[in-house]
């Protein structure tokens, strides 16, 4: 069989929280947060070293070699 | 400001009605005012470390802490949530002291403060940026960058600093209402381990909030602080670490608030020879 059933779905490569993954081309950062499982209203993000509120997470299309962190809220001194 | 609704802005769960404990003899206020908020407690807790949420929560109540700092971390899986703690600190009536630990750099500081912003709904963050390793001693160049961008996005920073004078005032010209200069290095325990120079800060620094944090080992070294003028204490790992927990945040609680109330009274200059306290000559209580 040929066509573009055969076609890989495109992706790019990017690394949350330093761990090389992949993801769907076209995706948001609000994506990535659902895809993780996290619940976004407990979770910050970053992209590239720059905060991205919460609002804003749709918005932001991920890109190859994009580098995402997420943060949760823990014990401290 | 993208801001939410901030825990400034929260209600208070903190009685202020009952005022006897901030009037000295002498009928002067002592009310302590932490970036604008009316508070009971000089002495703020850290959350890490404790053998369980439930020591935790007794110790933030037997400390009478009313502020009690918290951390980020990088979420590495939907299963590692936070287990309900901020709740459960939130229903303590605590406020909520977000940092900075593990910055090395003002850029990651800035943007971890953001991030506590939108997480915790405060705009208060202590600011640790971190210099060197092995004693965890804040970079001051850091510091001041980090302090001064986010004094004009809106947070009130606490910044963790050392106890140097030029550069606490650099922090001051930046904006910051707030000192926390450390005793000692963080965990350490060792104490005030140069009291001239937070008696300096306090002497040339008057109208600042300061407040020593870190290094505090024991409620004696909690009382000096107090004892030097500083407005507040904050620590954590001497109470977590403690096998009592729980009975070290009283000990730290009553020693805070002796130290303050010690100081208010007038503290007995040293004398470097005796000085007789008992009469020995005319009239018993002819004083």
């Amino acid at each position: 069989m040929s066509g573009h059933f055969d076609e890989p779905e495109p992706t790019v490569e990017i690394t949350v929280n330093a761990e090389a993954r992949k993801v769907a081309a076209n995706s948001t950062l609000a994506d990535l947060v659902t895809a993780l499982g996290l619940a976004p209203e407990s979770t910050a993000t970053a992209l590239n070293g720059e905060f991205v509120p919460r609002g804003r997470r749709a918005d932001c299309v991920l890109g190859q070699g994009d580098r995402i962190t997420c943060f949760q809220a823990i014990v401290g001194g | 400001m993208n801001e939410p609704a901030d825990q400034a802005e929260q209600a208070d769960h903190t009685d202020h009605s009952d005022h006897a404990d901030h009037i000295d003899h002498s009928g002067r206020s002592d009310q302590f005012v932490l970036a604008g908020v009316p508070l009971r407690s000089r002495l703020l807790l850290g959350t890490a470390g404790y053998p369980s949420p439930h020591v935790l929560r007794g110790a933030i109540a037997a400390s009478n802490a009313e502020v009690v700092t918290v951390g980020l971390k990088r979420q590495l899986a939907a299963s590692s949530r936070d287990n309900g703690f901020i709740e459960m600190i939130r229903a303590s009536g605590a406020r909520l002291l977000p940092n900075t630990a593990g910055c090395r750099t003002a850029r990651e500081a800035i943007v971890l403060a953001h991030m506590a912003r939108e997480l915790l709904g405060t705009h208060w963050i202590k600011l640790e940026v971190v210099g060197d390793e092995h004693t965890l001693q804040p970079d001051p160049w850091e510091l001041l960058l980090a302090a001064t961008q986010l004094v004009s996005d809106g947070f009130e920073v606490f910044p963790y600093c050392t106890d140097d004078l030029v550069s606490a005032q650099r922090l001051v010209d930046a904006g910051c209402r707030i000192l926390m200069p450390w005793g000692a290095p963080i965990g350490s325990g060792q104490g005030l381990l140069n009291p001239w120079a937070l008696r300096t800060l306090r002497a040339r620094l008057p109208e600042v909030t300061l407040i020593v944090d870190a290094g505090i080992g024991t409620p004696s070294h909690a009382a000096q602080a107090m004892e030097l003028g500083f407005d507040a204490v904050l620590l954590n790992s001497a109470v977590a670490q403690a096998i009592d927990p729980v009975g070290m945040a009283r000990a730290f609680g009553l020693a805070v608030e002796a130290g303050r109330l010690g100081v208010r009274a007038g503290l007995l200059a040293p004398q470097a020879m005796a000085v007789a306290s008992t009469p020995v000559s005319g009239r018993p209580f002819s004083l």
